[in-house]
């Protein structure tokens, strides 16, 4: 996929919630249902606050899953997922006039940003849910939640079709799936992203095929929806 | 020994705004609790289904459109307002949860899930509620910080 012969594709989970948001998980909670969905690993995204990384870190060295710090940034206008943990960004201050500032910021620290759920259902049913954030945030994003959380779910439509337009016109954006898994539930009609990595698939090899564009979008099964169209 | 109580109207005019309340820790403490509730929780006004029907409208793509199950289903919505902690203007962390009512702590050595443990160090903290949704015309938040 994607020419890079020495990346092997791994299927993760980078859009996930515990207590230490509005999730119904634990860390361990979740780490164990991401062994037992088979996935190589996740991204802890909490809503504004990464507290719940630690642990999450720690349960998954224990289980053999790799875990991304990250955040998720929940503003009134949007939603972004930061995966790395370095950024310094108060989430409170990320808002359509200062989006690109911020996630330029984050970037330059090492982190990957990536926009989740672009079309879902917004205020006042989920506020932010669907992205208010200017255009220019295509330029500084790292990603884009091409699909999330239920694969038919027709908003995703929309998603894919400004996803495709996006990366037709040049925008460096790596495709991306969000469960935006907050419990336990049926694992009916969720996807994973496929991560090709190089070397040990580690949180900083895991950034690194995302920077790299070595990412797909496919269903529970393996089979592939939507790939990256580019590579770095 | 409480360090703040506060009784706190937030209206519609309030909608998508960081609404700061200082307080003052007067000595160094083993910890902060702090008590918070909102109500109401649920919106019941009579315009409920065709604002969430807009919703759905604006996100959903051409020639698709939402049933009015997937919209009851969203029912009854929800005002929601966020409590998040500083100390001397640095974010200590931010409880986004749908519960109206909730107790957080934070001492040098635990805290509560979503803030960072800290000491409760004497100086300037503030509460913060970030107003993610207000649909009702006034919502009614309570607030209390107690030092141990």
């Amino acid at each position: 996929m994607n020419g890079n012969d020495k990346a092997v594709y791994y299927p993760f989970e980078l859009h996930c919630h515990t207590l230490h948001s509005d999730g119904a998980f634990t860390p361990r909670e979740l780490a164990e249902a991401a062994k037992a969905r088979g996935l190589k690993g996740i991204a802890l995204t909490d809503h504004n606050t990464s507290t719940g990384v630690a642990e999450a870190v720690r349960v998954g060295r224990e289980l053999g899953i790799t875990v991304i710090p990250g955040i998720e940034w929940t503003t009134f206008y949007g939603h972004i997922t930061v995966l790395g943990g370095h950024s310094d960004v108060d989430w409170r201050t990320v808002s359509p006039a200062t989006a690109a500032e911020k996630i330029r910021r984050a970037v330059s620290l090492g982190d990957v940003a990536i926009l989740a759920h672009p079309y879902r259902v917004g205020y006042p049913v989920c506020t932010g849910g669907k992205s208010e954030f200017p255009d220019e945030i295509f330029d500084v994003l790292t990603g884009y939640e091409v699909y999330s959380g239920v694969l038919s779910d027709p908003t995703n439509l929309r998603a894919r079709d400004e996803y495709l337009s996006l990366t037709s016109a040049g925008k460096k954006l790596a495709a991306v799936y969000g469960r935006d898994w907050h419990g336990q539930g049926t694992d009916i009609g969720y996807g994973v992203t496929l991560l090709g990595i190089s070397g040990t698939p580690n949180a900083e090899n895991a950034l690194e095929a995302i920077r790299a564009g070595r990412t797909a979008v496919a269903d529970c099964n393996g089979n592939i929806i939507v790939k990256t169209p580019f590579t770095a | 020994m409480k360090v703040f109580s506060a009784e706190v109207c937030v209206t519609r005019d309030d909608l998508h705004k960081h609404l700061k309340f200082p307080f003052t820790l007067a000595s160094d403490a083993e910890g902060l609790t702090v008590r918070y509730s909102y109500s109401p929780k649920k919106y019941e006004g009579a315009d409920s289904y065709a604002l969430a029907r807009a919703a759905f409208e604006a996100s959903y793509p051409e020639g698709i459109a939402p049933s009015v199950e997937e919209i009851k289903a969203e029912l009854p919505l929800n005002n929601h307002v966020a409590l998040s902690l500083e100390r001397e203007g640095v974010l200590i962390g931010t409880a986004h949860r749908h519960a109206n009512n909730a107790e957080y702590r934070v001492s040098a050595l635990s805290a509560s899930p979503g803030f960072t443990p800290v000491a409760a160090a004497k100086g300037e903290w503030a509460v913060v509620l970030s107003a993610h949704a207000v649909l009702d015309e006034k919502i009614t938040a309570r607030i209390e910080v107690e030092a141990e």
